[in-house]
């Protein structure tokens, strides 16, 4: 705890020492964050780079909630911002009656558990509006009608894509479970 | 039915929640060496800001300051056009003749007056010459003693409303006075550029120009309050009821997004009360505004015209003859154009705003 205030206060003053080291200490983390919203490692890396610089420039961590729940809320701002400068939140509406159901996931032996960079490779498959709002659902826990405000879409155009990216996912890791079962 | 797995959810959740991937070889090199960069940049956009901000400051504060000074004259001025104007006559009559030392006072334009009644003037002092009622007359016509007579005189042209009925029952006769009391002088010819000169004073302006800017109550989450400057034209129709119409430029700011909207708003505005410097108006309209810009998901032709209702009570300051500030408290609301995006008007379609703004007439 006296670390994280040290490591803080070093980057309010900014110290190259302090900033070094919150970049060894979370960059890993953030970076996933970045892949998981942008769906690409290189763009990933652009937008921490654009990330940290906003953090190191404009230090602006008041305490009210852990360094670590402060940054991942910058990145994933930043992700955000670079995915509506780009476009890539595109439209889709989507009536839900005509959604399909999403089927159960195929049970595989423990040996042959997903990867986290598989799994984050499912994420990046997804296009654009489902995992952005996939993303804001499953990890940002936002309700559909926060969504629907930071994204400037209705509320059941959230659901709907998230509805579809689970869809999508399920089918995925069913084929990917089934694709192992039979190399074995 | 659709089916929800929730299955999905939570492996995801509990496997990625704190997945890490290790950036490339050199990344934080790249950082470091960018850092000092967008410092610079992040000072410098903080003096343009500074410098900006001193620059409107500056601007307002001169405008302020040359319309606090010019703005008496000018009252000065359009009291002289239009109100009284006085004339002071000495006048020698020597041998049966009069001779007209002409001290104006006021314009020019009340010589041509003096000089159109000349003539009348003169039949004046020949009556006073005959009757020898007035004792600073001496005739000469009779003896070879030089007789000197003193009129002074002083017209009283009327501009404004409040003596158009003195001027509308002499029937287009000037007004003429003197210490004698002779009160006649036909308006002849010769006045008909100052009589239009003067009517054309009389009438009332009913034309306006007005310029605003308003803000309206925030919605909540991340729509700000919108933002909308106009100018407009106010044609005054008869005593109670006037037009309006312009042009609106609407700007909506939300979290990542903004939106552009270009509007005419139509608007009649009905005067409840007219007090010594303030005016009571009531106003009911509409706007018809069209997305113009600001959305990275958003065309121009991606949404059709958004209709909007409007009704407020306004309150005008009169500064002086022309110019007058007005602020009107208004109610509006955002007809559903079917847009299938959300912002500040579709998610407070009901709402209050406040228009401030400064009218001119002429």
């Amino acid at each position: 705890m006296e670390k994280e205030r040290q490591l803080i206060e070093g980057c309010r003053e900014g110290k190259d020492s302090a900033r070094e080291e919150l970049y060894t200490t979370y960059s890993k983390q953030l970076l996933a964050i970045c892949y998981r919203y942008t769906g690409d490692l290189d763009t990933a890396h652009d937008v921490l780079h654009d990330a940290f610089i906003k953090i190191f420039t404009r230090f602006s961590f008041r305490g009210e909630s852990s360094l670590t729940t402060w940054l991942c809320k910058v990145v994933a701002a930043q992700s955000i911002d670079y995915l509506r400068q780009q476009k890539r939140i595109t439209r889709m509406v989507t009536n839900e009656d005509e959604l399909p159901d999403i089927p159960d996931l195929v049970q595989a032996p423990p040996e042959n558990a997903l990867t986290e960079r598989q799994l984050l490779q499912f994420i990046a498959e997804l296009p654009d509006g489902c995992r952005t709002v996939f993303n804001l659902f499953v990890f940002e826990h936002k309700s559909h009608k926060e969504i629907a405000e930071l994204l400037h879409i209705k509320e059941h155009s959230s659901t709907s894509q998230l509805h579809h990216a689970k869809f999508l996912l399920a089918n995925r890791i069913n084929e990917y479970r089934k694709n192992e079962e039979r190399k074995r | 039915m659709k089916k929800e797995n929730d299955e999905i959810t939570e492996l995801f959740r509990t496997r990625l929640d704190n997945a890490e991937i290790n950036p490339r070889d050199g990344f934080w090199e790249e950082v470091k060496r960018d850092i000092p960069l967008a410092l610079n940049k992040h000072r410098r956009f903080f003096l343009y800001r500074t410098a900006a901000a001193a620059s409107v400051f500056i601007v307002l504060g001169a405008a302020s300051a040359a319309f606090l000074y010019f703005s008496p004259k000018e009252e000065i001025k359009q009291a002289f056009t239009k109100a009284v104007i006085k004339s002071k006559v000495n006048k020698t009559i020597v041998s049966n003749q009069i001779e007209l030392k002409n001290q104006p006072i006021a314009e020019a334009t009340s010589y041509s007056v003096l000089k159109s009644s000349k003539k009348n003037l003169m039949a004046v002092a020949s009556k006073a010459t005959k009757n020898h009622s007035n004792p600073n007359i001496k005739d000469t016509s009779n003896d070879n003693d030089s007789v000197t007579v003193t009129v002074h005189m002083s017209f009283r042209v009327v501009g404004n409303s409040g003596n158009q009925n003195q001027s509308t029952n002499n029937n287009g006769v000037w007004q003429a006075g003197n210490t004698s009391n002779v009160q006649y002088a036909e308006n002849n010819s010769s006045d008909k550029p100052l009589s239009n000169n003067i009517e054309t004073s009389k009438k009332d302006k009913t034309w306006a120009i007005k310029a605003a800017l308003s803000a309206s109550i925030p919605a909540r989450g991340t729509y700000s309050s919108p933002l909308e400057a106009s100018v407009t034209i106010e044609k005054q129709i008869n005593k109670v009821l006037s037009l309006e119409s312009g042009i609106q430029y609407s700007y909506l700011h939300s979290e990542g997004q903004t939106l552009n909207y270009i509007g005419i708003p139509v608007k009649m505005n009905v005067n409840l009360a007219k007090l010594q410097k303030v005016d009571l108006y009531a106003s009911i309209g509409g706007i018809t505004d069209k997305y113009i810009s600001g959305s990275s998901k958003k065309n121009f032709s991606d949404e059709s015209i958004q209709l909007t209702a409007i009704a407020g009570l306004g309150i005008r300051y009169h500064l002086n003859n022309k110019i007058s500030l007005y602020a009107e408290p208004t109610f509006t609301h955002y007809f559903n154009n079917n847009s299938e995006f959300t912002s500040y008007r579709t998610e407070r379609s009901n709402n209050l705003k406040l228009l401030c703004g400064l009218r001119m007439v002429y």
